[in-house]
């Protein structure tokens, strides 16, 4: 029922909206009245070292800004960041209303097509939130004039590819595993996060305290890891706040996995909507 | 052609078979009452019926089709158990449904969200059982199906709206719909219905056109002054379905004539012996307890 799928993700994006604006209040409250009151205290970014004595949060990023060029890639990173955080509020639109299932299935169309429109209204949903976060991301910074700082390089869009593939890849997944959940499918996406964080965790498990095989299996799993692909997201900027020119390692490798993943997982949770019986 | 064609339907969940090879059809433009206590296979045919379920064995048409998506254009379904959004409001519900259908008639839903009293802005979790189960029928019935399929469609519903459910199945019939329906009040399906299916245990014991088996099913009763006695020779009688005694009072139930069961009482010198039509309910009760098909 796609109808509702979109008055489901419309009443997300709101809260996520709310959310949002509300951090960006506060952070901006907190950088007008922080000060660095112990003597000493220095901030480094890029070549520019500036001591925080003096300075307001809000006035040191001024003064940065007067020296300091931002990568607009940054930006598009932290905002992907965010909307892999969005992404777990969607993850779970299937599970969600499978309670409702003699009034969904039993609408002129079927149910393959069904589930691909709430992924396509979820993936839609994924992109706006991308933006309302990118637009967060950007107040702070143009309350303090820097947007004339910004630079752009050839690969300052390549966060938002990769940061959207990685939030689609855990959105496939748990709608692969919660798709004929009746109910827990919160408590899945919940322990996907401590499962996620301990699988990162062992990845580099050395050989010397566990067999060879352990070490290969947990790479193995790793490539349904999402948490394996976030430093892809910030590598975009070559580790340069100045630099919008060089792309992570394995950035292609990475982008392909992860979208690869995503289409695998989210065909898994077609297949099994399509053998349910309710 | 048949509206609705069931043939050798079986459906086993583990061990549990709920439906027990079950052959029904329900004629274009007719309305079948499907009878049966709880636990019969009523709601399991329906999820075969419907695609919700995959049959063990046998096959279902509707319309001479097996069912797709494309069959729910014209079917109209209201479950047995509340499937609406409860998050969302009746409105909600009405615009996806009108999304949903290219037969969907907005005057149509109008005019049956204000028979029902619905508050269109209410959301369906404020809706008391009764209500949501009005909004199923407001639905189903705001496509103008050609087939409806209402599982317990007056259920929760006060004796007024149940009255407006009735009527709007034989108003949907002389519209020329075919509808199967299951209800545990069998008054409802006597006024609504032309004929009855009467599942028990997952098979059908009884099926037939409402005015046939009235016509056909008779009680004698017998009162006599003490005890009613043993009556030698009628339970072999292939007219007789089924014999009581209870007190003074013998009651003999008959297929067809019920003359030679007279006179065979008569001769024992009973108080009174007088032949009564049935009820639909006494069919249905005696269809259930004995288990005759």
């Amino acid at each position: 029922m796609y109808y509702f799928d979109y008055l489901r993700v419309r009443g997300a994006l709101r809260v996520f909206a709310i959310i949002l604006a509300c951090v960006t209040l506060l952070l901006c409250i907190s950088l007008t009245f922080s000060h660095a009151h112990s003597g000493g205290s220095s901030v480094t970014i890029g070549s520019e070292t500036v001591s925080t004595q003096d300075y307001s949060g809000l006035a040191l990023l001024h003064h940065l800004g007067e020296t300091t060029w931002f990568p607009f890639g940054l930006f598009c990173g932290i905002a992907a960041m965010i909307t892999i955080f969005f992404s777990n509020a969607l993850a779970t639109s299937l599970a969600r209303y499978n309670g409702n299932l003699h009034f969904a299935f039993t609408k002129p169309i079927s149910r393959e097509r069904s589930a691909l429109r709430t992924y396509a209204i979820d993936l839609a949903a994924l992109f706006v939130g991308f933006l309302i976060a990118l637009f967060f991301v950007f107040v702070p910074f143009t309350v303090v004039g820097l947007l004339g700082r910004l630079t752009f390089g050839p690969t300052s869009l390549a966060p938002i590819a990769i940061g959207l593939g990685i939030a689609f890849m855990w959105y496939g997944m748990i709608q692969a595993v919660t798709a004929t959940m009746r109910g827990g499918a919160g408590l899945v996406l919940g322990l996907s996060w401590g499962v996620f964080a301990v699988m990162q965790g062992l990845q580099n498990l050395s050989t010397d305290l566990v067999p060879e095989i352990v070490v290969r299996s947990i790479h193995l799993l790793n490539i349904l890891n999402p948490f394996i692909y976030l430093n892809t997201i910030f590598g975009t900027t070559g580790g340069q706040l100045t630099s919008d020119d060089t792309l992570a390692p394995h950035y292609f490798q990475n982008l392909a996995t992860v979208w690869i993943v995503a289409l695998v997982a989210l065909a898994i949770a077609v297949v099994q909507r399509k053998r349910m019986e309710v | 052609m048949n509206a609705i064609a069931i043939d050798h339907l079986t459906k086993i969940y583990g061990s549990q078979r709920s439906v027990d090879d079950l052959s029904l059809t329900v004629d274009e433009g007719s309305v079948c009452g499907l009878l049966g206590p709880n636990g019969a296979g009523k709601s399991t045919t329906f999820k075969c019926l419907l695609a919700l379920a995959r049959p063990t064995s046998g096959t279902i048409e509707v319309a001479g089709a097996p069912v797709t998506p494309a069959t729910f254009e014209y079917l109209g379904y209201v479950p047995e158990m509340s499937a609406l959004y409860e998050k969302f409001t009746v409105a909600d519900h009405l615009a996806a449904t009108k999304r949903a259908y290219t037969t969907f008639d907005p005057a149509r839903a109008a005019e049956l969200a204000a028979t029902f009293k619905l508050d269109s802005k209410k959301r369906v979790g404020k809706l008391s059982k009764g209500q949501r189960t009005a909004l199923a029928i407001v639905l189903a019935f705001s496509i103008r199906p050609r087939i409806l399929v209402l599982d317990e469609p007056a259920s929760g519903l006060d004796p007024m709206f149940q009255r407006a459910v009735l009527d709007l199945i034989i108003d949907a019939a002389a519209g020329g719909a075919s509808i199967l329906f299951s209800s545990h009040q069998i008054g409802q399906v006597e006024r609504a219905a032309d004929s009855i299916a009467v599942l028990k245990g997952g098979k059908l014991v009884l099926r037939g056109d409402i005015d046939t088996l009235k016509g056909d099913e008779k009680v004698v009763e017998a009162i006599f002054p003490g005890d009613a006695p043993s009556p030698n020779g009628l339970a072999s009688d292939p007219r007789v379905r089924r014999i009581e005694r209870n007190g003074r009072i013998l009651r003999v139930h008959v297929t067809g004539d019920a003359d030679g069961v007279v006179r065979t009482l008569d001769a024992l010198s009973p108080r009174t012996v007088d032949v009564l039509d049935l009820s639909l309910e006494d069919i249905f009760l005696g269809a259930v307890n004995d288990g005759v098909a």
